[in-house]
């Protein structure tokens, strides 16, 4: 190949790689013009929406009317946007403002969409009509959720148990804690759910604790005793106080924390006892407890264990008689535990650093 | 018409708090955290602050504790906002100095008396 040859494809293999460089940088700034005009663009449609949501929720009589014939004639993929929104607003909202938004997506049909959605063999459509169902929290769809207790996969199974927790039947909590025996990874979730359920789930959780105690103890009950404590329930006492005979050492520390959440003074007659138990997180439970319940009908006892075998009671005695006051604090003072020692200079640090 | 400051991590409840308080006739400053809420609180000098107590950085129990300690912040009444609702919580919240503690779900409306009353007696 002569020279002429050689600087001619020379000159086109430049020429190619030039016109080939404006063409991408030409695509690239036309790529990134169409995607921020259609950010753009999205974000006025929710802030549209938003707006509407916010006039529904809160807004004046006319406010209101206009925002819901505005949300009744949206279509298409618009409703998709405005549904997905509703729904987000649900679980931040109560009182009126909840009971509209629940309104206007009953008229459109939201309940049918959830459950067909529920039924999807897409796990992330399944979820979503669980999560939608619980937050609609219509009774009807009790058994269908419980039956997606039993889904193949966990976040379904998870966002049913929180459904659950929404819809606040009582019915739910036998489920929830035989799911809670297969799946450990779900005890926070379980808490959290039969919490929501509130007060009204209080009889029911003591009825099964009872049958529980009584027959052995089938099912993982730590959730069931923790709830009751987080509910303050005076009236389960008796049955936690059963609990902490338990040979499960993780249910009767669970009752021995409920107790001391409760904080209910004929507590401690059983959490003294359960201060001589053989397992150790079980003793410091108790003396947890018998310091969160406020009374000094227990000091000698607490003051007795300061200086046990395991560290993990003692530094929980300590503690509990730094709470009881200063009858206890000088209890404390005169003893030469270490732990004793540890607590009082531990709080002096807490006390200076406020 | 009073000057408020919200301070809460998540966006939609700051915008639901923003809409409906403006929609009273309040000039409201939104912020994302605790420190920026002490900061806008220097800056802005508000009626009243609203805290969530769950928030990146520092918590609204610290913003509100470290209001209480600052003497140019005396008597700036403090509304806590949050999902915390154990009795334990509340009693947290009191401590650290709020006036009145509203638990997250909220009402929009009850959110508006209630800063209503509190601003009625603090001023």
């Amino acid at each position: 190949m002569g020279d002429d040859a050689f600087l001619r494809v020379s000159w086109f293999l430049l020429v190619g790689f030039a016109v080939l460089s404006v063409l991408c940088f030409i695509t690239l700034v036309l790529t990134r013009a169409t995607k921020d005009r259609l950010e753009k663009r999205r974000a006025v449609r929710a802030a549209t929406i938003r707006g509407h949501v916010f006039d529904l929720v809160m807004g004046e009589d006319a406010e209101v009317a206009s925002a819901q014939s505005w949300l009744g004639a949206t279509r298409g993929s618009r409703w998709n946007h405005v549904e997905q929104q509703l729904f987000a607003m649900l679980p931040k909202l109560k009182g009126d403002g909840r009971a509209v938004i629940i309104g206007v997506l009953l008229a459109r049909g939201a309940e049918q969409h959830a459950v067909g959605l529920s039924r999807s063999r897409s796990a992330v459509r399944r979820c979503r009509g669980t999560y939608r169902l619980g937050m609609l929290g219509l009774g009807a769809h009790f058994e269908l959720i419980v039956r997606l207790l039993a889904d193949r996969k966990f976040l379904v199974r998870r966002v049913a148990v929180r459904a659950l927790g929404n819809l606040g039947d009582p019915r739910a909590v036998r489920p929830l804690l035989v799911l809670g025996q297969h799946d450990n990874r779900l005890a926070r979730d379980l808490v959290f759910a039969l919490g929501r359920m509130g007060g009204g789930v209080a009889p029911e959780l003591r009825r099964v604790l009872a049958e529980e105690i009584d027959s052995g103890e089938h099912l993982h009950l730590d959730p069931a005793a923790a709830v009751l404590g987080l509910l303050g329930d005076t009236d389960s006492v008796e049955i936690l106080a059963a609990g902490l005979r338990s040979e499960n050492p993780s249910f009767a520390g669970a009752c021995a924390e409920a107790l001391g959440r409760i904080g209910s003074p004929e507590a401690i007659p059983a959490l003294v006892e359960a201060l001589l138990d053989f397992r150790p997180n079980v003793r410091a439970a108790a003396a947890h407890a018998l310091g969160a319940v406020g009374s000094s009908a227990a000091l000698s006892n607490l003051i007795d264990v300061v200086d046990e075998e395991e560290p993990q009671v003692s530094r929980q005695a300590a503690q509990a008689l730094l709470d009881l006051g200063p009858a206890a604090r000088e209890l404390l003072e005169r003893s030469e535990s270490a732990y004793a020692v540890e607590a009082l200079a531990l709080d002096k640090i807490r006390v200076g650093r406020r | 018409m009073a000057r408020i400051v919200i301070a809460d991590d998540d966006a939609d409840i700051r915008e639901l708090v923003v809409f409906k308080l403006r929609h009273g006739g309040h000039d409201v400053v939104p912020v994302g955290d605790g420190a920026a809420a002490v900061e806008a609180c220097t800056t802005e000098k508000p009626d009243l602050v609203i805290l969530d107590v769950m928030m990146p950085g520092m918590s609204g129990l610290d913003a509100a504790r470290a209001l209480r300690q600052d003497s140019a912040m005396d008597g700036l009444p403090i509304i806590m906002l949050t999902a915390r609702a154990q009795e334990s919580d509340i009693e947290q919240g009191f401590e650290a100095g709020a006036d009145d503690y509203i638990v997250k779900p909220f009402s929009p409306r009850e959110l508006a008396s209630r800063v209503s009353a509190v601003l009625a007696r603090t001023r």
